[in-house]
Order: structure tokens, then C-alpha cells, then sequence
């Protein structure tokens, strides 16, 4: 061993002036990065949305008297699945605590699909499940086929994640809010067939017959009328409610804009990713995605976060508008005033 | 009716870490445009003497520790560059003194009459992905301990060479030495590696 490479251990790296890398550098590495999705074994912290907007179809479902013979014949094979991510601050923290045992297995040509717990907070489903089957379907696999199916909704959104975390072994989180004509049910009817999965980076896919058919009764919690406007850039967001329960808060908000906007920029959306209360706390924000019924002039949102703290007294957020010509055409972001909601 | 879904791109320096940790992609190409100069700049430092392509491993080992572990940091923005500074000091310290050993071994015989070092054995044994995590763990500690947990357990020096390059007594680096790992070994994963 040489002593050579001691000339650096005393070296002040808050010294030393940056040296940029090249633009194709920069995006080589973001690249590098990306690709090497190794899951680790203890813990994977990948996250990847798979699904940013899984639409699900104005379907209605007529029949939930089918029978699925060979569900819940086999034993549930993994357990306590929202604890494999780092949910830290996010609304799947408590989630195991205030969720419904589903407990359903379906086998479908070598792949096993199961379905652990779910819960529905008034607003949205979250709800966990994992998969085992023999095919490598690579780290982040992609599901095939409609989304959920919810009775009696006229369409929805949601995100999900499905990782790797052994050889055979997957588990998936996802959230989804459905939209409803008339007030949300007290209690929702899933129904998810799943077409296939799909790995992505060599394009095999496992094709199958799974089918799940489930209730879930709403969390108790309260409702808190509020009513806060804030009007930036020829857009007004006006907060409606919060929707409160042991797993979750929900806020829920409408935003309207001015029809000449859209010439300009088609779809305005508005959101924001972050919360804090007034103790400090922050919380990271689920967007539920918005519907429209007059082409985009007018939106009703929601966004959910993990139940606020109960000794504070306020939250506040920056809204963000977000101008797009369309679907990956270009976007322009602009901050709203802060909003401040008092908490009963 | 129109549905939107709920992801939108939206990176500042208020909100990078929060994202980053939530291993939103545009967190990552954020952290690439503020730091990847800085990490750059250190790793040039240390090897540019080795050669070009050292400097672009180290670079990439850097930002792939950080996503991969991101959830592991604990503090503000501002204390982000310090973090992953001292990563890349490190992994580069590391990197140099492995290629360096390589090019020794690569110049002539007379190396193979070497005895097999019980420190390169240790080193074997740690795997990368081990021995990431121990490089994180370190970075938690309080500045000097942190320089002196990286000396000994990530690089594996002695405990006179530390003293030397610390400029302390080797009492003193023992000393530190002691008080560091019961703070540290509540981390299950470190327990083994620090027996």
C-alpha cells in the first residue's frame, strides 16, 4: 500500500469550485442511473409510478353475483406489503393500521396474484397486493388491462407501483379515486381483472385470467365545510371541504378558468405536492387527479395527505398552476398566492 | 368528461429532497443539474492522476448511492452539499487507492511475492452494496467522528495512520473510536461490520 492516497483525506471539499458536466453527461448519467433498478433485498426504495393516470372506463359493472371459484382458496402469501416502501409522511404511513383484510388469491397460469388490504377513506382507494409467479418480470412490471372498476363511478384516476423485492416475489401499492355522478357511496365494489403483466425492459409478458371482486366500507371521519379562494393568472381555486379520518385527510377543492385561457393553453390543472401545518409538519401530497364536464373551463379536485396532526391548527400550501398544451406539447408552471385553511 | 391523473413535474430547491426520497425522476435530474459540477469537481481532484474513466465511475457511484438511498438523509437543503460531498470524498478516496493498487499489481512479478493482506481479505468480504451502506451510516455522525468512522471502517485504515492524517493523538482517535460505534451499532446492518 502506498501512502499517496493519504494526501487526500485532510482535502476541504467545501473548497473546491465546481467543474459542470456537459449537458450529454448530465443526461447519461440520469440514464445510467435509471437503468440500474437493482432491487436491494431488505428494502426496495424504488418507487415508480407506473400508472400516473389509469383511467378507468365508464363501464358500469351489472353483475358482482359471478362467482370466482378459485379465489380465496390459497393461503395469502405475503403479508404487511405497505411496509416494504418508505412511506414516510405519505398517506400509506398508517395505512396497515386503518385496513380492510381482503385476503384474496388468484392463480392464473403460473402467476399467483393476491390481494392484501384496502382501504377507503371517503375519496379514494388505496390498496395493496403482491404478486408471485415464476416469469422474471423485471423490477418495475406494468399491468395490462383496465384498471379497477368501481360500481356505479363514471370514470377515475389513480397511480401505482409495483417493484421487486425477491425472485419470484412482487408487491404493489396503488391509489385510485373514482368520480361518481352522485355523492360518493358509503361503500365501494371493486372489480380488477388484470389482462397480463408486463416487463417492460424484455418485452415478455405474462397473460392471464385473474379476477377480483371486493368490498370496502368508507372510514368514519368528518367532513369540515370550508371555503377559501385564491385567484392568480386568470385562475380561481376555491377550497371546498376536508374530509377527515383516522388514515387520511382529504382536501377537497374546485378551480375555474377564464374560457380564454384555454385558447392559449388547453388544459390548466391545479395542484400542490406539499403541505405543512402550523406545527412544522410536513406532509407529501397524493393528487387525485381532476374531472371536468364543460371541456376544462371548471375542475373538481382533490388531494389527499396523511391525517393532519391533531393539535394543529391551520395548513397551509402553495397551489401550482400548471398551463399545458397538451400531453407532453409543453408546460408553464405558475406558483398561486399561499393558502391557509383554519383546522376545527 | 375529462380525467386527469395526478402526476405533474415540479422541482425546486424547497421540495428536491422530499422528492428525491420519493424517487420522483425529475428530483434526480434536479440533483444532477445543482451538484453534479460539485461531485465532478471532487472527483477530478482526487483522480484525474488515475485516469478519465475513474472520475466518471466515481461520479456515477455518487448519484447512484444517493437515489438509491436517498431516504437516508436527514437534514435541509443546505446540508444536502455537505452530504454529498464527503460521499464523494470518500467513494473517490476509495476508488483511488483500489486502481491505484491495481496499477501496482499490473507493473511487475515482484508484487506477486506479496503476502495476502488481511485487509484486502476484510475488504472482500464487505460487498459494495455492504459497504454502501456503511459509507451512509457514517455520514450521520458529527464531523470529526464521521472523518475518523470513515478512516477506519470505510477505507480500513490503522488507527496510527487516522491519528497521523487527523493530526490527533491515537488515544484520541481510540477514544472516539469507542464512543462513535455505540452510537452507531443500534443500526442493525452495522452490528457485524463493526465487531
Amino acid at each position: 500500500m502506498t501512502k499517496s492516497y493519504k494526501e487526500w483525506l485532510d482535502l476541504d471539499v467545501d473548497q473546491i469550485e465546481p467543474i459542470e458536466l456537459s449537458t450529454q453527461r448530465k443526461m447519461n448519467l440520469k440514464q445510467t442511473i435509471l437503468k440500474k433498478r437493482a432491487t436491494r433485498k431488505r428494502m426496495p426504495k424504488w418507487v415508480r409510478h407506473i400508472a400516473a393516470a389509469a383511467i378507468i372506463g365508464i363501464t358500469m359493472v351489472t353483475s358482482v353475483s359471478i362467482a370466482f371459484p378459485t379465489l380465496a382458496l390459497q393461503i395469502p402469501f405475503m403479508k404487511n406489503i405497505a411496509s416494504y416502501f418508505d412511506n414516510k409522511n405519505t398517506v400509506f404511513e398508517n395505512f396497515d393500521s386503518y385496513a380492510t383484510e381482503i385476503g384474496q388469491v388468484h392463480s392464473s397460469n403460473g402467476l399467483s396474484m393476491m390481494i392484501e388490504n384496502a382501504v377507503y377513506d371517503g375519496t379514494s382507494l388505496t390498496i395493496s397486493f403482491a404478486l408471485e409467479t415464476d416469469t422474471d418480470l423485471g423490477d418495475s412490471p406494468f399491468i395490462e388491462g383496465d384498471f379497477m372498476d368501481f360500481k356505479g363511478a363514471v370514470g377515475g384516476g389513480g397511480s401505482s407501483r409495483l417493484e421487486k423485492i425477491g425472485d419470484n416475489k412482487y408487491i404493489g401499492l396503488a391509489n385510485v379515486t373514482p368520480h361518481f355522478d352522485k355523492e360518493a357511496p358509503d361503500e365501494l365494489e371493486i372489480t380488477w381483472k388484470p389482462k397480463a403483466f408486463l416487463n417492460a425492459d424484455k418485452d415478455t409478458k405474462v397473460e392471464g385470467d385473474w379476477a377480483f371482486n371486493f368490498k370496502v366500507s368508507k372510514l368514519a371521519g368528518e367532513l369540515q365545510l370550508v371555503n377559501e379562494t385564491v385567484t392568480n393568472y386568470d385562475v380561481t381555486a376555491r377550497f371546498t371541504a376536508l374530509g377527515k379520518n383516522d388514515m387520511s385527510t382529504v382536501i377537497h377543492y374546485e378551480y375555474e378558468v377564464i374560457p380564454e385561457v384555454l385558447e392559449k393553453w388547453p388544459e390548466v390543472t391545479v395542484q400542490f405536492d406539499e403541505l405543512r401545518d402550523n406545527l412544522g409538519n410536513t406532509y407529501v401530497v397524493n393528487g387525485n387527479g381532476a374531472s371536468s364536464r364543460d371541456s376544462g373551463i371548471s375542475y373538481k379536485s382533490s388531494a389527499t395527505v396523511q391525517t393532519i396532526d391533531p393539535a394543529a391548527t391551520s395548513i397551509t400550501f402553495v397551489p401550482v398552476i400548471y398551463f399545458s398544451l397538451g400531453s407532453g406539447k409543453g408546460t408553464e408552471l405558475k406558483e398561486m398566492n399561499p393558502v391557509t385553511i383554519p383546522l376545527n | 368528461m375529462n380525467i386527469k391523473g395526478g402526476e405533474m413535474v415540479r422541482c425546486t430547491a424547497k421540495n428536491f429532497i422530499c422528492r428525491l426520497q420519493n424517487q420522483k425522476e425529475d428530483a434526480l435530474e434536479f440533483v444532477i443539474e445543482h451538484y453534479s459540477g460539485f461531485v465532478h469537481a471532487i472527483a477530478y481532484k482526487i483522480l484525474s492522476g488515475i485516469n478519465k474513466d475513474s472520475i466518471d465511475e466515481c461520479v456515477n457511484d455518487v448519484f447512484l448511492a444517493i437515489w438509491q438511498n436517498a431516504e437516508q438523509f436527514k437534514g435541509e437543503s443546505e446540508d444536502f452539499k455537505k452530504w454529498i460531498g464527503m460521499l464523494t470524498k470518500y467513494k473517490a478516496i476509495d476508488l483511488f487507492r483500489k486502481l491505484e493498487k491495481q496499477q501496482q499489481r499490473e507493473k511487475g512479478d515482484e508484487d506477486l511475492l506479496q503476502k495476502p493482506d488481511i485487509k484486502d481479505i476484510q475488504q472482500e468480504f464487505l460487498k459494495k452494496e455492504q459497504r454502501n451502506d456503511l459509507l451512509l451510516a457514517i455520514s450521520h455522525l458529527e464531523n470529526i467522528d464521521r472523518d475518523i468512522f470513515m478512516m477506519r471502517y470505510y477505507l480500513q485504515l490503522t488507527n496510527s495512520e487516522i491519528a497521523e492524517a487527523l493530526h490527533l493523538s491515537k488515544a484520541a482517535v481510540e477514544n472516539r473510536l469507542y464512543r462513535g460505534k455505540k452510537k452507531l451499532a443500534t443500526t442493525i446492518q452495522l452490528k457485524e461490520a463493526l465487531i
